[in-house]
């Protein structure tokens, strides 16, 4: 991963570990995988995150929880 | 049943259809019938535990969608906060609260409970059925009719279906297990009876008792079909009040069909028969799938990501979608038609399924206990008189799994329902193979073990037909020079999925340990020699399909002589009893244990006492027989080989009750 990518994820990662993201519901968020709106939502708090950025901040924050759980 | 706590989030049903979807060609579920799907799931309360019900006909097109609710503190506040937002006017409302409210105690003396509708979004749409859980498989006796009665009050209470669900309840013979009820709101007074574990040659006489109309002739000659298939066959019956000529069977298997043939024998049957088209028995066999977030290339639903990343650190959400059961109905005029169940649902725990608690109020007697583990075994005997266990890439097994379980009902002592031992050598001697044996299960071949728990099965049940003799020649032909037993004889042709050309499978057709242990009490010598001469140093003999060498040693000590092999299995043996270990190696330490001196027998009893304290509310016990699946080619055990556990408890549960009998006679000895 490339230091640019590294802080963009880092910057996802912040965001979804963050407030904005609890006050959001479900009824708000897209029930399907729409990461694009999920990056309207972090534009909206002032987070200029793309929807990859997201999806990988997620997938790494998921894939931590579970390699601390072992 | 207790729930442990999860965590409290709206979780949208859209997004199960959202996974669901690419798995669904438009031939399944068109494009009209997605919107108005998820124009009805968008409604449901927010509980991603949802299920779409397919008709497999040609040109039928109709689906019905389903959602579950258990009866967790979790979901009980996710319905609460939902009704406070909806202004619900349909019949199902009352319920809703009810059961959010645990009003008359409703949550707490069922389950959970499903919400069916019909055709949602078109001209079939109304209100939707409710089906609750009325008996559990384990329940028995007073404990049945106590279900009975407790969800009768709650249906009249609430006045879900008026005042003849009691008596209908009480009209249908307690012999019978009913799994669910349901009340057809949508469709006037309605009432749906689901009837578990009748054996096809029972349900004329079950239909024959309640009156039903229909051609029992053909009904009993679809639902005999369908329990060879799968082994388990709910019998969905309609009353309104009286019986009603339409029936239902249900077929359901435990895996994704690309782990279970026996979906493939089902299709292959509802395509011939026109129940089914092609296009949609693919679709349906390649749907299964298990979703976790951190897999890469995984999309997980946006709104379901801020309950995952909130979530109390324990908890990791994934998300199911597999083929749950095939329902195939035959209509008052004879016409019949297949549905199949396709659930998606999102799950918060990973790891083993949640198991019944342990017995309240201290450990039972070995007696209490045998009865108990006895009575589970009974009740998780599939339809076709066949136990099945283990889950490998070829399905369960049957053959070998039904054999020891059998063995072991007739050597616990205890009596057991009428005709159950016949039935079982029936099953068993159906499925003889040409050569003489019997196998893991029927797409595989016949193996000395497997033969051996077979012929040992048969003489406890006092069979000695001419069958035995040929399965003791099949048995034989597995000696090796030097006494050992192979699992797989040189001649024996075995099939590997997906592997092209021959294939080194070497390592399954030597000596192995376990299956000499198993088979010299049937063949004596060289056997018995073999086993003299292949004691390992500390006094245990190794296994070569079994994790732990408990299981092998306490077979093997069964043939051997009184001798020195044995006392320094025993002192192996007692050595071992002073660490922890799981309820498979304890009931076979007894087994060690009680052919020892006075000191062993006693810590016999001691180790079948601490097996009844383990013993769970439904007679079973924790999974822990830990078998291996070595690649074809390893001749001998190493660390890291594939371990299979005994996912359906059987083998567990028979050990042990082998155990407590075992006790009990080194009581007798003591």
């Amino acid at each position: 991963m490339s230091d640019g990518r590294r802080s963009e994820v880092q910057g996802a990662i912040d965001w979804l570990s963050g407030p904005d993201l609890q006050f959001l519901h479900w009824g708000v968020l897209p029930p399907q995988p729409d990461y694009e709106s999920l990056a309207r939502h972090a534009r909206d708090s002032g987070h200029e995150l793309s929807p990859d950025s997201i999806r990988e901040a997620f997938r790494l924050m998921m894939a931590a929880r579970l390699f601390a759980r072992r | 049943m207790s729930f442990d706590q999860e965590p409290d989030f709206d979780l949208s049903p859209l997004g199960s259809l959202a996974l669901l979807w690419p798995a669904i060609p438009d031939g399944l579920v068109g494009p009209e019938a997605r919107s108005r799907l998820e124009a009805a799931a968008a409604r449901l309360a927010p509980i991603a535990r949802i299920a779409l019900e397919l008709r497999l006909g040609e040109g039928r097109d109709e689906v019905d969608l389903h959602q579950f609710v258990s009866a967790s503190p979790t979901d009980s506040a996710v319905l609460k906060r939902y009704l406070l937002k909806r202004a619900l006017e349909d019949p199902a409302r009352r319920f809703l609260s009810a059961w959010a409210d645990d009003s008359g105690g409703i949550r707490t003396d069922l389950d959970g409970f499903f919400l069916e509708w019909d055709g949602p979004g078109s001209s079939r749409d109304g209100p939707p059925a409710i089906f609750l859980p009325v008996e559990g498989r384990h329940d028995r006796g007073p404990e049945a009719a106590v279900g009975r009665r407790r969800v009768a009050g709650h249906i009249e209470r609430l006045g879900l279906a008026g005042r003849r669900v009691a008596e209908l309840l009480d009209a249908i013979p307690a012999a019978l297990s009913i799994s669910y009820i349901g009340f057809m709101l949508g469709r006037g007074e309605l009432v749906r009876v689901n009837l578990r574990g009748v054996r096809p040659e029972e349900l004329a006489g079950v239909l024959a008792g309640l009156g039903w109309p229909g051609d029992v002739g053909g009904a009993s000659r679809c639902f005999a079909g369908l329990v060879g298939f799968t082994g388990r066959v709910a019998v969905a019956l309609d009353f309104a009040p009286s019986i009603q000529p339409m029936i239902g069977f249900e077929a359901s298997l435990p895996d994704f069909p690309q782990g279970e043939p026996r979906w493939r024998a089902l299709f292959d049957h509802l395509c011939a028969e026109g129940l089914c088209t092609e296009d949609k028995r693919a679709a349906l066999e390649r749907l299964g799938a298990r979703l976790r977030p951190e897999h890469k290339g995984q999309d997980w639903p946006a709104s379901w990501i801020a309950a995952a990343v909130t979530a109390p650190a324990p908890f990791l959400p994934w998300f199911e979608r597999r083929l749950s059961h095939v329902k195939v109905s035959i209509r008052e005029d004879g016409e019949v038609g297949a549905k199949a169940y396709v659930s998606a649902q999102h799950h918060w725990r990973r790891g083993g399924p949640i198991l019944p608690p342990r017995a309240a109020g201290g450990a039972p007697s070995a007696a209490a206990s045998a009865q108990a583990a006895a009575a589970f075994l009974v009740a998780e005997r599939d339809q076709d008189d066949f136990w099945r266990d283990f889950r490998l890439v070829n399905g369960a097994s049957d053959e070998w799994v039904t054999a020891f379980v059998g063995y072991a009902l007739v050597g616990s002592g205890l009596n057991l329902p009428d005709g159950l031992v016949a039935q079982t050598v029936a099953a068993l001697l159906g499925r003889q193979r040409p050569e003489g044996g019997w196998g893991y299960n029927r797409v595989s071949p016949a193996d000395a073990d497997s033969t051996a728990w077979t012929l040992k099965f048969l003489r406890s049940a006092g069979y000695r037909g001419p069958e035995v003799e040929r399965a003791d020649s099949f048995l034989r032909s597995h000696l090796l020079p030097g006494g050992g037993i192979s699992t797989y004889a040189a001649g024996t042709r075995i099939s590997f999925a997906g592997a092209d050309g021959a294939r080194d499978d070497s390592g399954w057709r030597g000596a192995h340990g376990c299956v000499a242990a198993n088979a010299a009490g049937l063949i004596g010598e060289p056997v018995a020699g073999f086993l003299r001469s292949s004691q390992a140093a500390d006094g245990a003999w190794t296994a070569y399909w079994w994790q732990s060498d408990v299981f092998a040693t306490a077979l093997a000590l069964e043939a051997v002589a009184a001798d020195e092999a044995r006392a320094r299995a025993l002192a192996w043996a007692a050595q071992r009893t002073e660490s922890p270990s799981s309820a498979f190696d304890r009931a076979w330490l007894v087994r060690i244990l009680a052919l020892g001196d006075s000191a062993a027998r006693e810590k016999a009893r001691t180790l079948a006492s601490s097996l009844a304290a383990a013993q769970r509310r439904d007679g079973g016990w924790d999974s822990s027989a830990e078998m291996l699946f070595p690649d074809p080619a390893e001749a001998s055990r190493r660390p890291g080989m594939e371990i299979v556990v005994d996912d359906g408890r059987l083998f567990t549960a028979a050990s042990a009750l082998l155990a407590l009998a075992w006790a009990r006679e080194a009581d007798r000895g003591a």
